[in-house]
């Protein structure tokens, strides 16, 4: 208790610090700002202001990348896929929060400063005391709006500054507030998670308020538009006084299956260290369009998952591309028609959205601690990306085939996929996957699962069942006769019954692999394979040590009684009255033909 | 099948009934193919190198090479066979037992055996047949054999395959060649021990390739089998085997006769021992000293002599 007094005193001192700071700034006022006496007015606030707001032109954001390393920042303005990307600038300043970028700057904090770069050239724009820890930024261009902590539990300092340092507001408040826009002289701040002040710099006054029945945190502007949200994002246009309606427009993400359950962005209000983490590598992205009704550009949502990269179906969830790269994915950006994504290598690489083509790279130079990318201003030349990319499921295949166990769960769901594909050659890979000693083990029950499921590529699995363990011949893992089983039993596919059976006497198959192996033979096997069902059932139905193998011999009875003669019929009848068959077995046999009457 | 190790059997003297008894009592006693491919590559005129090899000899004598002759029958063929079909578990064990015991004394058995096999047995006694079989069977037995070599228990393939190295047959060598790819090391070393009783020279490169993976068994096999460059190849491996691996594969090569590997060939061997320098090659070199036979290969055992006094007081 004492300590959240001291801390909140201390808050109070640094909120004097920076007011005593401010020079020219507006008047400060609390009073009706964020009021907790405010009543939703339908929306009517806004939609008196929405036109005037509307009518200010917004400049698109300066594309550009930037990373921490041990001495600052550095950073590059970023070119349109086709042409140059800007020199790579540094900043030497200490850092204790991850810089941002917003409009056309690059806000940063570090002992006990807050400094303002040029986005493009890195070019200080000014320095001064921060009073608290930066939350988020919003900037039009000219003014940059900034949310900063107070360094006690709750409460905001907003802080509007122009490009040349001057201070045209400054606000304190009990509230959190999260990251802010700004629109000409309209700040636009959320808070509390549904609420989104329109404040005036130039009065001092709340203009309007929207209140949304969806979490917001954020606002943002990106191609010459504004938007807000957290979960989901909405566009301030014509429909936005609809609000708290639930009728201004909005797009949402589809429900993606990505471990780490990635969002697409973070809380607006959250402060973010200088060094990334788990929530940077694992993320989601996607752009707004600019149509109507608002929907994700390109169709598109971009998942990173550490160093791998991949895209979705926006309307489906449905996996189109996945690439993966040799160090974690810790920032990126949408844009119309692609994505920046940025690694831990200081890479920055360009995209399609739409089939994960590369289009343009550069490098920041040096390992990061963290990156924050803006891509807004970016679009694809044209041409940029289309040519041809290689199958889903060969995509697949690379990615899996790293082996990178650190990726297991992501790896996990690319495996999934992978059996999905309708692609013949999908079931090729998951072959090779499980029969690969380099396959981690952990990843090889989810292997042999998507192989089981395969309803093509017969040929690829008639070829694997050919092979059986062969220690001289260094053939260590016997191929995945089970889920291959499994597979062509659901085929139909008879042509697989002569390799299948050789399976039934290799020592080196698992017992599960064997049953499953009898299973599909109980089904698919033909007149050819009757000698060799005779003999696993002479071998077996005495000795059937396991659940396992006491059904197989049932099932091999099965498609003894199926496809034999009459010899095969009475085998089975005698089998069934031995008192030296398995107790199990002969349960069964018994209900697969009727008694002979002898023993066999 | 006709093999050197067959037609050395063949030349051999008849041995004492005394002398087989024990025979059996020996390889009883011993792993099933302990000393086996040493005692089936001795030349006529070679003395036992050692006591399992002795007693292997004693046993091949009156194993496969007496399975061509009828041997007198030693059990009432009606009241075991009546056993065997009896379907009680006690009484199948007991005359299974009882025949193994008999020996080529029971053979008229093996066909009951042979279809108990075919049918179906209690795991217990799938073993015991098999290796009855082993004792009492002959060619016609293989196939009723040859399928528990693929069983997924590893004893059963262990047995099963022993058993065909007792009978013998061209279809038997295949199977153990096939076994030396087995997952079971154990099986393993059963195949790569008893290809060369068999003679199945055809399966020289896959010993090699076994042995390469660290089947040391093979090398006894390989010793019993290889022709002189082979041989040769073999015995180049002593410095990474070691000689306690090898010892058991150079006796088969020394103690094979002239006419296959030369005497270059054995004292090349010889002297590769005697260049390890070391106690336990001195050991080894004076035990052979000990048995190489008075008379045969003089230079042998000259070189024999003076590697044992050339490594006499080697330290380890």
């Amino acid at each position: 208790m004492i300590r959240a007094r001291r801390a909140r005193a201390l808050g109070l001192v640094a909120s004097a610090a920076l007011l005593v700071a401010a020079c020219g700034g507006g008047q400060t006022r609390v009073g009706a700002v964020f009021s907790s006496d405010w009543h939703d007015d339908g929306g009517a606030g806004v939609r008196a202001l929405k036109d005037k707001i509307l009518a200010i032109p917004i400049a698109r954001n300066a594309p550009a990348a930037v990373g921490v390393f041990d001495g600052g920042v550095v950073g590059v303005a970023l070119g349109t896929p086709g042409a140059s990307h800007g020199a790579v600038w540094s900043f030497a300043h200490a850092i204790d929060a991850r810089p941002l970028i917003a409009g056309t700057v690059v806000i940063g904090s570090g002992d006990g400063q807050l400094f303002a770069l040029d986005a493009a050239t890195g070019r200080p724009l000014w320095v001064r005391p921060s009073g608290g820890p930066l939350r988020g930024v919003g900037d039009d261009g000219r003014t940059t709006v900034m949310s900063l902590g107070t360094g006690g539990d709750n409460g905001s300092v907003v802080l509007a500054i122009t490009h040349e340092g001057t201070v045209v507001r400054q606000l304190e408040t009990p509230v959190t507030v999260g990251t802010p826009g700004v629109v000409g002289h309209y700040a636009f701040l959320p808070w509390q998670g549904q609420y989104v002040t329109v404040y005036n710099l130039q009065s001092g006054e709340e203009e309007a308020r929207l209140l949304f029945r969806e979490q917001v945190s954020r606002v943002f502007s990106h191609g010459g538009k504004l938007y807000m949200g957290e979960l989901g994002l909405f566009r301030f246009d014509e429909e936005i006084w609809q609000a708290s309606k639930r009728k201004a427009s909005f797009v949402g993400l589809p429900s993606l299956e990505i471990p780490g359950d990635p969002k697409w962005f973070r809380p607006g209000a959250e402060l973010r260290g200088r060094s990334s983490d788990a929530f940077d590598k694992i993320a989601l992205y996607a752009a707004p369009n600019d149509g109507a009704p608002l929907a994700l550009d390109s169709d598109r949502v971009i998942a990173t998952y550490f160093k791998v990269a991949a895209g979705f179906d926006a309307k489906s969830g449905a996996m189109v591309w996945v690439k993966r790269r040799d160090a974690d994915h810790i920032a990126g950006s949408a844009f119309a028609g692609g994505i920046v994504l940025c690694d831990a290598d200081g890479q920055i690489s360009i995209v399609r959205s739409a089939n994960g083509a590369p289009i343009a790279s550069t490098s920041l130079g040096r390992k990061l601690t963290s990156c924050a990318v803006e891509a807004d201003g970016l679009g694809l030349g044209r041409g940029a990306g289309e040519d041809p990319q290689a199958p889903l499921s060969e995509q697949l295949a690379e990615v899996i085939g790293t082996g990178d166990i650190e990726m297991a769960a992501m790896q996990k769901m690319l495996i999934r996929e992978l059996g999905k594909q309708a692609d013949a050659k999908a079931t090729k890979f998951l072959v090779d996957l499980a029969g690969d000693s380099r396959t981690p083990e952990a990843l090889v029950p989810d292997v042999e699962k998507a192989l089981a499921s395969r309803r093509t590529g017969a040929d690829y699995m008639l070829e694997a069942l050919r092979r059986h363990y062969d220690f001289l011949k260094d053939v260590l893992r016997p191929p995945p006769v089970g889920p291959m089983a499994d597979a062509l039993l659901a085929m139909k596919e008879t042509r697989a019954a002569p390799a299948l059976v050789s399976h039934l006497f290799d020592p080196a198959d698992t017992s599960d692999a064997v049953r499953r192996v009898a299973a599909a033979l109980a089904e698919i096997a033909t007149p050819a394979e009757v000698a060799q069902l005779r003999n696993f059932f002479a071998l077996y139905r005495t000795t059937a040590e396991d659940d396992n193998l006491a059904q197989a011999v049932v099932n091999v009875a099965r498609a003894l009684v199926r496809v034999g003669g009459a010899d095969e019929k009475a085998l089975v009848a005698k089998g069934a009255e031995d008192p030296l068959t398995v107790p199990i077995v002969k349960i069964q046999l018994a209900s697969l033909v009727e008694p002979s009457g002898q023993a066999p | 099948m006709r093999t050197p190790a067959n037609r050395r059997r063949g030349r051999r003297p008849a041995p004492s009934n005394m002398r087989r008894w024990l025979g059996w009592a020996g390889c009883l006693a011993l792993a099933l193919l302990a000393a086996a491919p040493r005692a089936a590559s001795l030349g006529d005129s070679g003395p036992l190198p050692s006591a399992a090899a002795s007693a292997s000899r004693v046993k091949k004598t009156g194993g496969p090479a007496a399975r061509g002759k009828k041997p007198p029958v030693t059990v009432n063929v009606v009241a075991l066979t009546d056993k065997l079909k009896s379907g009680d578990p006690a009484e199948v064990a007991a005359a299974l037992a009882e025949a193994k015991a008999a020996g080529q004394g029971a053979r008229p058995i093996a066909p009951a055996i042979e279809d108990l096999l075919r049918r179906g047995l209690k795991a217990d006694l799938v073993g015991l047949a098999l290796q009855t079989l082993g004792e009492v069977g002959t060619e016609t037995s293989v196939p009723a054999i040859t399928p528990y070599s693929r069983h997924r228990n590893p004893d059963t393939r262990k047995k099963a395959l022993s058993a065909l190295v007792k009978i013998g047959s061209s279809t038997a060598v295949a199977t153990l060649r096939d076994a030396l790819s087995d997952p079971d090391p154990g099986v393993r070393a059963v195949a790569a021990s008893g290809l060369g009783p068999l003679g199945g020279r055809e399966a020289i490169p896959d010993l090699f390739a076994a042995l390469d993976r660290q089947v040391t068994e093979s090398t006894s096999s390989i010793g019993q089998l290889c022709t002189p460059e082979e041989c040769e190849r073999l015995s180049a491996k002593l410095s990474t085997l070691g000689l306690d691996v090898m010892t058991s594969a150079f006796d088969s090569i020394l103690f094979r006769p002239t006419s296959e590997i030369p005497d270059t060939g054995k004292i090349r061997i010889v002297e590769r021992v005697r260049d390890l320098r070391t106690p336990e090659a001195n050991k080894y070199l004076r035990d052979l000293q000990s048995r190489w036979p008075p008379g045969d290969s003089p230079r042998v055992r000259q070189a024999i002599e003076q590697a044992v006094v050339a490594t006499a007081g080697a330290k380890s």
